[in-house]
């Protein structure tokens, strides 16, 4: 694909270019991130796009209507999509619900939420301090590449070197043996959710930062793309098996098609289409190969 | 009598490795016939063979004399081979009648399934073959034999003429197993031909004809059931002459370990008492649905006690979840190991190490270095290979599964162990081994409570057994005293209270 692109247009392969392939895909890489803990144990959160959107218009009210201090701010937005993730956890791991519910229930009351707090109109206009430290420049390289850089360094350490991401395949993989084996289920799956709830939250700061507005609609069918980058990765659906490094190759040729198909002059109507064909492509190759 | 199926010269190999060298299998019309070998000697490959899922690379099948070529299960069905897995293949929210005539619907009009009929001619074929079932129940209402009664009216019914039943009565307690055999027996009256495959060496001799046996991917000897003693049978499997069984070799202490006194749990266990003394095994025998999983996982914490107390090492015992009871030295092997005890997908070493990673842990970060050093050790106990260290537990056999989970509790540093069914399904080889790792816990003082539905196995390795009958105690027994024999326990387990001797 990249060739095909670097061929068709001469432009694709420039640093700019690049550079702003991987700045486009770094949101949706910090939230697949998140997705990828929660689906390796089998489960599922849809509810990451509403939190992008509430943590960011609580974050942009706090500081532009209180003046509330920024780094106060982020941290309460933080707070919130920590909040959030762990209601979620709370009803998938001690109530026992199906986490597609849940989650489908929280993309709503969240999403709500975000509405009633701004009345559903967007915040315009945030400090410059703000903007320059989730989507300003260091040299020519963008701060959102950094950030998205250092989320995935911390999650693959996780994943690979902690008890926590030992934990999260095992539940996936057989949640029955391990809460024989005397892992905490019920914790480490409120964790998880509390991790996809983070990752969220850091989005939201950096989607508000780059559009320099908080809009309480932002960020809907975000969870498709995080799921869609996931599954791009060769993570399984069904749990116990991941692929983190995968997920930053999803997310980024998730990304690459689009910009690639821009510059090729082709309507965004016709990429969705052709997202949706590379995404099925994607996961029969990688049956394919595991078989 | 003819060859009704003739497998010949069959041979199949896996990546360049040979699995079957040129078997022969001939099996009779109307006949049972015991097929037996070590896990790993190609019993399951052969079955599949003739099944159509996998293709021979040389050799022909025969029925009736005439060469079929069978490539899909599909092509086996027409054929009429059946095959009653392990894992049985019923939908557990449809009906007995539902699921025999899946795929065979008898229509009232051209889109809707006339439910009464259906019901009906099975409930007439279930009277027809004398057995006790219900036509409109649910299959997940049923028991496990009940469950596989069902697989075989679904031969019956369809008059398969060939059948392959792969280790059928593995999680069966006696009395299911006697039902199944009866109606195993009507079904090869009826002019069916069995395969029939087992660990059991014990009850061939009640069910089958003949009997093959199978080592390192050949055939060894198929002979009339009634010329070969079962220690033959065993030489042959093992190419080597073992000891036929495995008994404890030491006694135990007099320090108790635990004690339970009062156990209720809600109403599945009631009023349940015991000891259990330092460096001894406790047999604990039961038929299905005498909750006695339930009594064990009680103690290992996953289920909520109502009542009663539990004393480790004479120090009162509160769990409320396994980690606690880890924490304290209380280990568990579950049932089944597929689902309960093992992560299929991870390798050995981590599979070993869950209950106690805080060991190689420091804030949570995994020392690998430190977590290999310990996992050889382990795994030189269980007697695994280095290479073993990170194989994926799905691509192992039975019997190394279950040596992975004994592992894992010497790695956790347990002191009671609860096994619960630790041999079943496993090879004798692997059995051996099993036994020889419980004998080495016990002598170092440890104790080892055995839930077991394999008699010849509690016998060979409990001090004392109890039986427990509707969550309650129903009888107990001592090795080494008069009682202390199969049909004794038997009557414990099915009724009245046997504690005399104690």
């Amino acid at each position: 694909m990249v060739i095909l692109f670097s061929l068709l247009s001469q432009y694709f392969l420039t640093i700019n270019n690049i550079l702003s392939i991987v700045q486009q895909s770094a949101i949706n890489l910090v939230i697949a991130l998140g997705m990828s803990f929660v689906i390796s144990t089998g489960g599922i959160d849809l509810s990451v796009g509403a939190i992008v959107a509430l943590t960011s218009v609580i974050m942009a009210n706090l500081i532009n209507n209180y003046g509330i201090p920024i780094l106060a701010g982020i941290l309460i937005a933080f707070l919130v999509g920590l909040i959030a993730g762990a209601v979620n956890g709370f009803f998938v791991g001690v109530v026992g619900l199906q986490p597609f519910i849940v989650t489908l229930a929280s993309v709503t009351y969240l999403r709500g939420l975000a509405l009633v707090y701004t009345s559903g109109r967007p915040i315009y206009g945030l400090s410059d301090n703000f903007t320059k430290l989730f989507a300003g420049y260091i040299g020519i390289v963008p701060v959102m590449v950094i950030w998205a850089l250092a989320a995935t360094v911390v999650c693959i350490f996780l994943m690979r070197k902690t008890r926590f991401g030992e934990y999260t395949l095992a539940i996936g993989g057989n949640e029955e043996a391990s809460r024989l084996c005397g892992i905490n289920v019920i914790k480490i799956k409120i964790y998880i959710y509390m991790l996809s709830g983070f990752m969220s939250a850091l989005g939201g700061m950096m989607l508000a930062a780059r559009l320099d507005a908080a809009e309480p609609a932002s960020g809907s069918s975000y969870e498709l793309d995080a799921i869609a980058a996931v599954v791009l990765g060769g993570t399984s659906m069904s749990g116990g098996k991941v692929n983190m490094i995968g997920c930053v190759v999803g997310a980024l040729i998730l990304s690459m098609l689009a910009n690639g198909l821009t510059l090729l002059n082709i309507q965004t109507y016709y990429q969705q289409v052709a997202t949706g064909l590379v995404i099925l492509l994607a996961v029969i190759l990688d049956k394919r190969r595991t078989q | 009598m003819a060859d009704y199926l003739e497998m010949k010269g069959i041979c199949k190999s896996f990546v360049g490795i040979p699995v079957l060298k040129d078997v022969d299998l001939s099996v009779r019309k109307g006949e049972i016939h015991a097929l037996v070998g070590e896990n790993g000697t190609g019993k399951s490959t052969l079955m599949k063979i003739l099944f159509g899922i996998y293709k021979a690379d040389a050799g022909e099948i025969k029925i009736d004399g005439k060469t079929i070529q069978i490539s899909s299960p599909k092509q086996a069905y027409g054929a009429g081979i059946r095959m009653i897995h392990q894992e049985l293949q019923l939908i557990p929210e449809f009906t007995i009648a539902q699921n025999i005539m899946l795929g065979n619907e008898i229509m009232s009009t051209a889109i809707s399934i006339d439910r009464k009929k259906i019901s009906s001619y099975v409930q007439k074929a279930i009277e027809q073959y004398g057995l006790a079932l219900d036509a409109d129940a649910k299959v997940k209402n049923l028991t496990l034999a009940e469950k596989q009664m069902v697989e075989i009216l679904k031969a019956l019914y369809f008059k398969s003429a060939i059948v392959v039943m792969d280790e059928p009565t593995a999680p069966l307690t006696d009395k299911e197993t006697e039902i199944l055999f009866s109606a195993t027996k009507k079904m090869s009256k009826a002019g069916t031909s069995i395969i029939y495959i087992s660990h059991r060496l014990e009850e061939l001799p009640d069910l089958a004809e003949r009997i093959t046996i199978m080592r390192d991917g050949m055939v060894i000897s198929t002979n009339n059931m009634k010329d070969v003693t079962k220690d033959e049978i065993v030489k042959q499997m093992v190419g080597r002459t073992v000891e036929q069984f495995f008994v404890k070799t030491t006694k135990p202490l007099k320090e108790i370990m635990l004690e339970v006194d009062n156990l209720c749990v809600g109403n599945q266990v009631k009023n349940v008492s015991f000891d259990i003394y330092k460096g001894e095994v406790l047999g604990l025998a039961g038929l299905m649905g005498s909750n006695r999983s339930v009594i064990a996982k009680a103690i290992y914490g996953d289920v909520k006690k109502t009542e009663g107390t539990i004393r480790l090492k004479g120090k009162k015992l509160e769990v409320k979840n396994c980690k606690e009871a880890i924490k304290n030295g209380i280990g568990y092997l579950p049932e089944d190991r597929k689902t309960e005890g093992l992560v299929l997908m991870e390798p050995v070493y981590k599979n070993v190490t869950y209950p106690r990673m805080e060991s190689f842990c420091k804030m949570g970060i995994i020392n690998e270095f430190e977590r290999k050093k310990s996992v050889q050790l382990i795994l030189k106990r269980i007697g695994f290979k280095d290479i073993y260290f990170s194989r994926i537990l799905k691509n192992l056999s039975g019997g190394n599964q279950q040596k992975v989970i004994m592992g894992r509790w010497y790695f956790a540093n347990c002191e009671l162990l609860i096994l619960n069914e630790p041999t079943r399904g496993i090879d004798v080889g692997a059995k051996k081994e099993i036994y020889e790792m419980i004998n080495e816990m016990v002598s170092n003082g440890k104790s080892v409570l055995l839930i077991s539905s394999d008699m010849p196995e509690l016998l060979n390795m409990s001090d004392r057994i109890i039986t427990i009958k509707n969550g309650r105690i129903s009888g107990c027994f001592e090795a080494g005293k008069n009682m202390y024999k199969q049909t004794s326990i038997l009557q414990a387990m099915l009724g009245g209270v046997n504690c005399g001797e104690n």
